[in-house]
C-alpha cells in the first residue's frame, strides 16, 4: 500500500495505545494514518493476557489505571463490535503468612485511595471461590477488575477507525527529519509529511525515540502466557492474581483458561525471535495448578510469549515531548492493555491542543534528559 | 558417536528409519502418540485372533509385521503414548508420557509425522455419519466393525478408492463411489505408470472388486450435501463439469446412512514449520512440505523429514524415505560410515527417483479441480472445533484481514483443540479465493508448540 | 437391525466386557476402543457442540480432530477414537463443554 503524501498525524504502533489515540482523532474529524511495522495488532497489545485489572498495579500508579478500566467501559460502548470486555471483579490471592502480611499492607494502600476492595478469608473466601486451592488462605476483591478479548480488540479498533476515515497500514518507522512544519518521515512503505508524530510502539520506544534523538531507557519482559482447551465454565469470569506476583488466571466466556503472569521467555525485539523458555513454562504452571488445581484436568493448546518493556523508572511516558513540537509519546510502561485506552484518550486530547492533567506531569516524555 | 537419533512417528516412514538406523548400531528414541506402534497404516487389529482370521483381507498387516518389530530392537527405546511437544531453544526436543515432560537433545531427528485427511467443508459435513477415509480404514482394520449400513464413499484419490474397496470386501453396501478427478491418465504419463507395475496392478485391482460387486464408480462426481437432524439420513451427488465447476442442476438425493468423505492427505508438517524449516507448497503431495536435499535432510541442521508429513504419496514412498533418512541420520551421528552406507544410499536414492516419477503419474491422474470451495454454502462450517462458518470467515477477510495469523486471531479458526488440522487448508484457500492469488503464496498460520494438545497435568509436574 | 455392525468373527475377539453407554449396560470387546463400540452398536453422536448445539460424532478416526469427545468415566473431552474399552467403563454423551470435572 503506498502512503499519502502527508497527513496530519502519524501514530506509529497499532496497538492498543496507538489505535485508541488514533480512534478518538478520526472520530473528532483529525487526519491520522497508523503505521505498523508489520501486521497491525501483532505484539503486546494482541498477545497479552487481556487483563485490565486494578488491585495488581502499585499504589502510586493505581490512579491511573483506574481511569484506565473506566476508559475500557467507554470504548465498549463506543465500539460497533464486541470486544469480549468482562467486568466481574477479581480476587488478589495469597499462600503463605508472608503473603497474607504483604497482601494487607497493599489492599490497605489501595483502600486508602479510594480502591473497591474487599478482605476475604476462612468460609466467606471458600463461599466466593471454591475452586481456590486449601493453600489459598486470603485473598481480597477488587470490583473493579476486568479483562478483555485481546483477540477481538484490534480488529474492532482498526474497523472504527477505518470507519471514521483514518487509516491503519503497514509502514515500518525508519527515520525522520524535521521540517520546521512538523516531520517528513522515512517508512519502509515510503516518506510521508505530517505535522504530529504519535510514538506509540511499546517496546520499541527506545527504539522510535532514538530516532528523534530522545533517551528512554527500558527493559524488556518477555512474557510467556499459555491457553488451555475449553471447558465448562468455572471461575465466575474473576481475573485472579497474587500477591506474590508473576500470576494472572481467567477463564474467558468460550471457555479457555489464559494463564500469564509473566514468566520470562527468550528473545530478542530487534529480530522479533521469541520463544518459550520451558523450565519457567513449567513453573508458571505449577505455580497456576497450585493456586487453582482444576486446571490439571485441561489441556494446554497453546503457548506463545509477548514483549513488553518497561521505563527505567517504571512509570508510563506520556505526553508531548518538551521543545519537541508535535512529537508525543503513547508509552504504558508495564500493564499496557489496562491502562491503554485511557492513554490513548490523553495523547488524543493533547494532539488536539489539551494540556495534560496534572497527574500525568511526572510521566512527562522529557524526564530522561541525557 | 555423537548422541542419539530422535525419530517422531511410528508409522511406515518412521518405523523404516528406526529399524535401519539401529541396524547401523545408533541408539534410537522412537516417539509417538498411538498406543501401538505402525502408525495408519500398520493398524492393529483389536486383537490377535483377528489377524489371523483377516490378515489376508490386509496384506499391509502381514508386510508391517517385521518393520513393528524395529520398534523392540535392544538399541531403541520406545515411548508409546508420546506426544511430542515441540523443540525448544538449544535443540532441546521435549514430549508428554505418562503425564509428564520428557527432554533430550538428540544428535539427529528424523520427523515422521505423518497426514491427515484433508478437510473440504461442504454442507453437513460435520453430521455424524460422515467421515474420512482414513477413519474408515481404520473402523476396518482395527475395530473390525463397518461405519453404516448404507455407505456413499465421495472425494479423492487412491486412499478413497482402497477405502471403498475395503468397504466392499468386509461385506458393506457401498451405495456408489465419487471420485472428483476426471481419473485419466494423461497419454504421456503412462509409460510412468509402468515403472511400478505391482502398484499399478493393485489400484486396477479395487476398482474391479468394485466393479465385481456392481458399485457404481463414478469420476468427476462428488457429495453436494450431506442431510439429516442428527445424523446422516441422505446425501446429495452432483456430477463436476469439465471447467472444475458443480452442476448443482444435475444432482441427485442418495438414501444413505454414512458418507465416506476422503479428498486426499494433507502432510502433517507442523513439526517443522514450528522450528522455522523452509517450505513449500506442492498441491500434488498435499500442501505444504519442508525442503529436503537429497539425503531428506530440511533446512535446520539435523532434522531430517521422511514419509506422507514431506509430501503425502502413499506407503512406499513412505518407507523408502524413512530408511534413507534412517540411514542418513546414522551417518550424521557417526554410526553409519564408509563405502557401504554411502552405496545404501545411492541404491535408496535412485529407487526413490523411480518411484516419484511413477507418483507423478498418479498425481496427474487424480488432479482435483481446481477448487472444492464452491461446495460450501454461507452457514457451512469451516472450523469444526471453534464453530465458525464461511460467511464469518470470509466477513474478516473482505475486512481486509488476508493474512492467516490475522485470519486465525479475530475468527479462532485454527485455534481449537485440533490446532488447525480440520481448517487451516480451508483458511489459506479462502485467502487464496478472495484476494485472487495462488495458495502457494499463503503461508499459513506458523504451529506453536504444543503441536498437539498435551495435559496441564505433565506441565505441572514436579521437576 | 439384525444385531450390530460388527464383522462376523466374534469368536476371534479378545475378552468380553461390560460398559455403560448413557446408563445402558453395552458388551464389547477388549481390544475394541470406544469409537468402535459406539459405531457398531449404531451410537453415532457423541456429542453435541458448544455453540451451535450441533451433533458430532467420529470422524478423523486417528485422534486429530477431537469431534468423538465424549464424557468417559466423569472425565469430560475423551477421544472416543484413541480411548480403549474397560470392563465397567462409563461412557456418556457429551453436552457442550460436558460437566467440570476435578482435578
Amino acid at each position: 500500500m503506498t502512503l499519502p503524501a502527508s497527513v496530519e498525524t502519524v501514530v506509529v504502533g497499532a496497538g492498543i495505545a496507538g489505535l485508541t489515540t488514533a480512534l478518538h482523532l478520526a472520530r473528532a474529524g483529525r487526519e491520522v494514518l497508523v503505521i505498523d511495522k508489520s501486521e497491525p495488532w501483532r505484539e503486546g497489545s494482541a498477545v497479552n493476557a487481556g487483563t485490565c485489572a486494578l488491585q495488581n498495579k502499585a499504589p502510586d500508579l493505581l490512579l491511573a489505571y483506574r481511569e484506565g478500566i473506566a476508559a475500557w467501559r467507554e470504548l465498549v460502548s463506543e465500539l460497533e463490535d464486541d470486544i469480549g470486555f468482562v467486568n466481574k471483579g477479581g480476587l488478589r490471592v495469597a499462600q503463605s503468612t508472608e503473603d497474607v502480611a504483604a497482601l494487607r499492607t497493599a489492599s490497605a494502600a489501595q483502600v486508602a485511595l479510594g480502591a473497591p476492595i474487599e478482605w476475604l478469608e476462612g468460609n466467606a473466601l471458600r463461599d466466593r471461590a471454591p475452586w481456590l486451592a486449601p493453600s489459598v488462605i486470603a485473598a481480597t476483591f477488587c470490583s473493579e477488575d476486568s479483562f478483555a478479548s485481546p483477540l477481538l480488540t484490534g480488529q474492532a479498533l482498526i474497523r472504527a477507525i477505518r470507519a471514521a476515515g483514518g487509516a491503519v497500514v503497514v509502514a515500518g518507522l525508519a527515520g525522520q527529519r524535521e521540517t520546521g512544519n512538523g516531520f517528513e518521515l522515512a517508512t519502509s512503505a515510503g516518506a510521508i509529511a505530517c505535522r504530529n508524530v504519535v510514538i506509540a510502539t511499546g517496546a520499541w520506544t527506545d527504539r522510535a525515540a532514538a530516532l528523534f534523538g530522545i533517551r528512554i531507557p527500558v527493559t524488556l519482559n518477555i512474557n510467556m502466557l499459555s491457553v488451555t482447551e475449553r471447558v465448562a465454565q468455572f471461575m465466575d469470569n474473576l481475573v485472579v492474581t497474587h500477591i506474590a506476583g508473576r500470576f494472572t488466571l481467567k477463564q474467558f466466556p468460550n471457555g479457555s483458561c489464559i494463564l500469564g503472569g509473566g514468566f520470562q521467555g527468550r528473545g530478542d525485539k530487534d529480530t522479533g525471535r521469541k520463544e518459550i523458555d520451558l523450565d519457567q513454562l513449567q513453573a508458571n504452571f505449577r505455580f497456576q495448578c497450585s493456586v487453582v488445581p482444576q486446571l490439571r484436568a485441561s489441556t494446554l493448546l497453546r503457548s506463545w510469549t509477548g514483549f513488553t518493556a518497561i521505563a527505567a523508572d517504571g512509570k508510563p511516558t506520556l505526553g508531548p515531548m518538551p521543545g519537541r513540537t508535535g512529537l508525543f509519546f503513547a508509552f504504558s510502561t508495564n500493564a499496557g492493555f489496562t491502562i491503554g485506552p485511557y492513554v490513548g484518550r490523553l495523547i488524543s486530547d493533547a494532539v488536539r491542543g489539551k494540556p495534560m492533567p496534572e497527574s500525568t506531569h511526572d510521566f512527562t516524555p522529557g524526564r530522561f534528559a541525557a | 558417536m555423537s548422541g542419539e537419533i530422535l525419530v517422531i512417528g511410528a508409522g511406515p516412514a518412521g518405523l523404516a528409519a528406526v529399524r535401519t538406523a539401529a541396524a547401523y548400531g545408533a541408539q534410537v528414541v522412537l516417539i509417538d502418540d498411538n498406543r501401538q506402534p505402525g502408525g495408519q497404516y500398520y493398524r492393529h487389529p483389536a486383537s490377535e485372533p483377528l489377524r489371523a482370521v483377516h490378515g489376508d483381507l490386509f496384506d499391509e498387516a502381514t508386510r508391517g509385521a517385521d518393520l513393528l518389530s524395529a520398534a523392540t530392537s535392544p538399541n531403541v527405546t520406545h515411548y508409546p503414548g508420546a506426544v511430542f511437544y515441540g523443540f525448544f531453544d538449544d535443540g532441546i526436543a521435549a514430549f508428554a508420557h505418562d503425564d509428564r515432560i520428557t527432554r533430550l537433545t538428540p544428535g539427529a531427528t528424523v520427523v515422521a509425522a505423518g497426514a491427515t485427511e484433508r478437510p473440504v467443508p461442504f454442507p453437513g459435513w460435520t453430521l455424524p455419519g460422515v467421515m474420512g477415509a482414513g477413519a474408515v480404514q481404520n473402523l476396518l482394520k482395527s475395530q473390525r466393525t463397518l461405519p453404516g449400513r448404507r455407505i456413499l464413499v465421495t472425494g479423492n484419490g487412491p486412499l478413497t478408492l482402497l477405502a471403498a474397496a475395503n468397504l466392499v470386501r468386509c461385506g458393506a453396501e457401498v451405495i456408489e463411489v465419487l471420485e472428483a478427478a476426471a481419473n485419466r491418465p494423461p497419454l504421456a504419463m503412462i509409460p510412468r505408470l509402468l515403472l511400478e507395475p505391482g502398484m499399478l496392478a493393485r489400484g486396477i485391482g479395487y476398482r474391479a472388486i468394485l466393479a465385481r460387486h456392481r458399485v457404481p464408480f463414478r469420476s468427476r462426481h462428488v457429495v453436494v450435501e450431506a442431510r439429516g437432524g442428527a445424523r446422516v439420513e441422505a446425501a446429495m451427488v452432483a456430477p463436476i463439469a469439465p471447467d472444475g465447476a458443480i452442476d448443482h442442476a444435475r444432482a441427485r438425493t442418495l438414501s444413505v446412512d454414512t458418507v465416506v468423505a476422503g479428498f486426499g492427505l494433507v502432510p502433517s508438517s507442523e513439526i517443522t514449520r514450528s522450528i522455522g524449516c523452509e517450505h513449500v507448497h506442492d498441491a500434488g503431495k498435499g500442501g505444504w512440505i519442508p525442503v529436503r536435499n537429497a539425503e531428506l535432510e530440511t533446512s535446520r541442521d539435523g532434522v531430517f523429514a521422511a514419509g506422507e508429513c514431506a509430501g503425502a504419496a502413499g506407503v512406499e514412498k513412505a518407507l523408502l524415505e524413512g530408511e534413507l533418512a534412517g540411514l542418513a541420520a546414522a551417518m550424521r551421528v557417526g554410526a553409519a560410515k564408509g563405502a557401504e552406507a554411502a552405496a545404501h544410499r545411492r541404491r535408496l536414492q535412485r529407487r526413490l527417483a523411480r518411484l516419484m516419477a511413477f507418483r507423478t503419474a498418479i498425481e496427474a491422474i487424480y488432479r482435483p479441480p481446481a477448487s472444492l470451495l464452491p461446495l460450501m454454502r454461507d452457514d457451512t462450517i469451516v472450523c469444526r472445533c471453534e464453530e465458525v462458518t464461511l460467511a464469518e470467515a470470509r466477513r474478516w477477510v473482505r475486512e481486509g484481514v488476508n493474512e492467516a495469523n490475522s485470519l486465525k486471531a479475530i475468527t479462532r479458526m485454527a485455534m481449537g483443540r485440533c490446532q488447525g488440522r480440520n481448517c487451516v487448508p480451508t483458511l489459506t484457500r479462502l485467502i487464496a479465493a478472495e484476494t485472487g492469488i495462488d495458495v502457494a503464496e499463503v503461508s499459513p498460520p506458523r504451529p506453536r508448540p504444543p503441536l498437539k494438545p498435551i495435559g496441564v497435568a505433565a506441565l505441572a509436574a514436579d521437576p | 437391525m439384525s444385531g450390530d455392525l460388527r464383522l462376523g468373527d466374534a469368536g476371534a475377539r479378545g475378552r468380553r466386557v461390560v460398559l455403560s453407554v448413557d446408563g445402558k449396560p453395552v458388551t464389547a470387546f477388549e481390544g475394541e476402543t470406544v469409537a468402535g463400540v459406539l459405531l457398531a452398536i449404531g451410537h453415532i453422536v457423541s456429542r453435541t457442540s458448544p455453540t451451535r448445539r450441533e451433533a458430532r460424532g467420529y470422524y478423523c478416526g486417528m485422534g486429530a480432530c477431537w469431534d468423538c469427545a465424549l464424557v468417559i468415566d466423569g472425565r469430560p473431552n475423551q477421544r472416543a477414537c484413541v480411548t480403549p474399552v474397560a470392563d465397567g467403563m462409563r461412557v456418556e454423551t457429551q453436552s457442550g463443554f460436558g460437566p467440570t470435572r476435578l482435578a
